[in-house]
């Protein structure tokens, strides 16, 4: 859908240039594109989210009370809803409603998913909870692909997240197997070129990699991850010069690098409780991290970055006050300190933010 | 999904038919077990009386899944499969006899082999090696919505136990329940 208002606005100044299009008659089509994207766009939501309904609604059938029916009408009521959402979806999607048919994907592998536990509960199968939503998403994978499906595929990523998290918290340690199933689900992102999706996949690895602090040496392995975080930046920051024919790649990089190393370092400051000293010197690595942070996406326009922070440089503050409260450290000579410090940073960060914002200006 | 739709009737075919396949492959699956396994009666423990019926499904409890009952290797982790050998002590009284990382090469044949998922650990001490909680898929039985207060009455003096079905390579499945050797359900297994 974007794709084509996009590809209209680009055909738009060619025509308007080549004569063929009045600038009254380039305004009422742009105006329509707007309001057609509107008007679809929040149909195909709705549509994708009654799907999550139905799907619901057929989990929760689980509770209901079909005990009295035959199992085979049972199994035969589940294989039947499934094919009718799959067939309704090559319906919608020959009369050129593919956001509609999408929505139908998605109860097509609701449904199946459903009827993986109700055939476990007609036969009292109990084993292994993951293994059923491993089984799940296989289905997901399957149709995201088969039927190149965007929203069916992202079902599938947080399925596989689902299942992660299951097996690591019945193992109260890392799931490393997860990584595999997940490789596969953000390759099949990257084949359908769908930027969404391979954020869902950043989003998902970045929530592992934060977890290896808690989950690798005892608990207390958030150096690790901070150094992981800032490989990621330095990544980021390698790639954007080496291969600068990639943008729309590194900034995207260097954020989720940055709320890696972010999570990291807070967990050293506040959950790991350190001496003193090792406190202090984090807390204003963690302060300066921040303006560079600020700095580095307001130089090169990236606003996630310049917002994440913002964000960081809050939370630290935030987070000393809250830590240093009711401590040996409640002093008003430490909140002096630490007062004069943070607005001498805070005058700092205002600098730079202006000094971006009349650079934007020029 | 990308061109026109129609002449991606066989791709729709192909994902809702391996969908039903695996469906169908679970409760053929299923159904082999419990029409082919071996069947053995075990006494069930109510783990907590007052919540034997929790919503709409029974917890079992059972002798042999009593907590930390099973000797262990060291390097047994939860989550790791594992085959448990069970000996009959008295009728519908099953105990856990051995326990190995694989199945068993050979056993006495009034002994049968089930297979579980280890839940928990409890490491070795002074008193005794390292021994492991396991789940063996067969703690839950699903009843129709509003029959657990009936049920609950019913089985509040009367002993209840478990019809299982066990298969050559471990597997366990839950056939029936009886409650005071009378069949609670009957289920045609389709």
């Amino acid at each position: 859908m974007w794709d084509y208002k996009k590809r209209v606005e680009q055909d738009l100044v060619r025509w308007r240039e080549a004569g063929w299009v009045t600038p009254a008659g380039e305004a009422a089509i742009r105006s329509d594109l707007t309001a057609g994207a509107r008007t679809l766009g929040l149909a195909n939501a709705l549509a994708i989210l009654s799907a999550v309904l139905i799907g619901f609604a057929v989990m929760s059938f689980v509770g209901a009370n079909w005990q009295d029916m035959p199992r085979l009408l049972r199994l035969g009521i589940l294989i039947g809803s499934l094919w009718a959402s799959y067939g309704l979806a090559g319906a919608l999607a020959s009369r050129g409603m593919a956001g509609f048919a999408h929505a139908a994907i998605l109860l097509g592998v609701a449904i199946f998913g459903a009827s993986i536990m109700l055939v476990s509960q007609m036969y009292h199968m109990d084993g292994n909870p993951p293994d059923a939503v491993l089984l799940w998403a296989a289905g997901g994978l399957l149709a995201g692909c088969v039927l190149r499906s965007n929203p069916a595929l992202a079902l599938t990523m947080v399925l596989v997240v689902i299942w992660g998290i299951m097996e690591a918290a019945i193992r109260g340690q890392v799931f490393w197997p997860f990584l595999g199933p997940w490789a596969i689900v953000s390759a099949a992102f990257y084949w359908r070129r769908w930027r969404p999706g391979l954020h869902l996949s950043g989003l998902a690895l970045t929530g592992f990699v934060v977890s290896l602090g808690y989950l690798l040496n005892h608990g207390h392995a958030h150096g690790l991850v901070v150094a992981v975080g800032l490989l990621v930046v330095g990544a980021s920051l390698a790639g954007s010069q080496l291969r600068p024919d990639l943008p729309g790649l590194w900034p995207g990089v260097l954020n989720y690098g940055i709320v890696i190393a972010s999570a990291g370092l807070l967990a050293l400051q506040f959950v790991n409780d350190p001496s003193l000293d090792v406190f202090v010197l984090l807390a204003v690595l963690a302060l300066m991290a921040s303006l560079a942070v600020i700095y580095r996406g307001m130089h090169t326009g990236n606003g996630i970055a310049v917002w994440l922070g913002y964000l960081g440089f809050s939370f630290e503050v935030l987070s000393i006050y809250v830590k240093t409260i009711g401590t040996l450290l409640d002093t008003s000579l430490f909140f002096l300190i630490a007062g004069l410090l943070v607005s001498a940073l805070a005058a700092i960060a205002y600098r730079i933010h202006s000094k971006g914002a009349a650079r934007e200006a020029a | 999904m990308t061109k026109s739709f129609a002449r991606s009737w066989p791709a729709i075919a192909l994902v809702a038919g391996i969908q039903t396949l695996v469906l169908c492959y679970i409760v053929y699956d299923r159904v082999m077990l419990l029409s082919r396994g071996r069947e053995i009666v075990a006494e069930v423990i109510p783990i907590d009386p007052r919540d034997l019926f929790r919503g709409d499904y029974v917890t079992l409890g059972y002798a042999f899944t009593r907590s930390g009952d099973v000797d262990v290797s060291e390097a047994t982790n939860v989550g790791d499969r594992i085959f448990v050998t069970l000996k009959q002590d008295a009728p519908e009284k099953w105990a856990v006899a051995a326990a190995s990382r694989d199945y068993p090469a050979s056993t006495a044949p009034e002994n049968i082999v089930i297979k579980g998922i280890v839940s928990q650990v409890y490491p070795k001490n002074e008193t005794s090696p390292a021994r492991a909680s396991i789940r063996y898929g067969i703690e839950s039985y699903f009843i129709p919505e509003g029959t657990g207060r009936k049920l609950e009455q019913d089985v509040r003096d009367k002993k209840i136990s478990a019809v299982l079905a066990v298969g050559a390579s471990g597997e366990v499945a839950i056939k029936s329940l009886k409650i005071d050797g009378k069949l609670f359900v009957e289920e045609p297994l389709l």
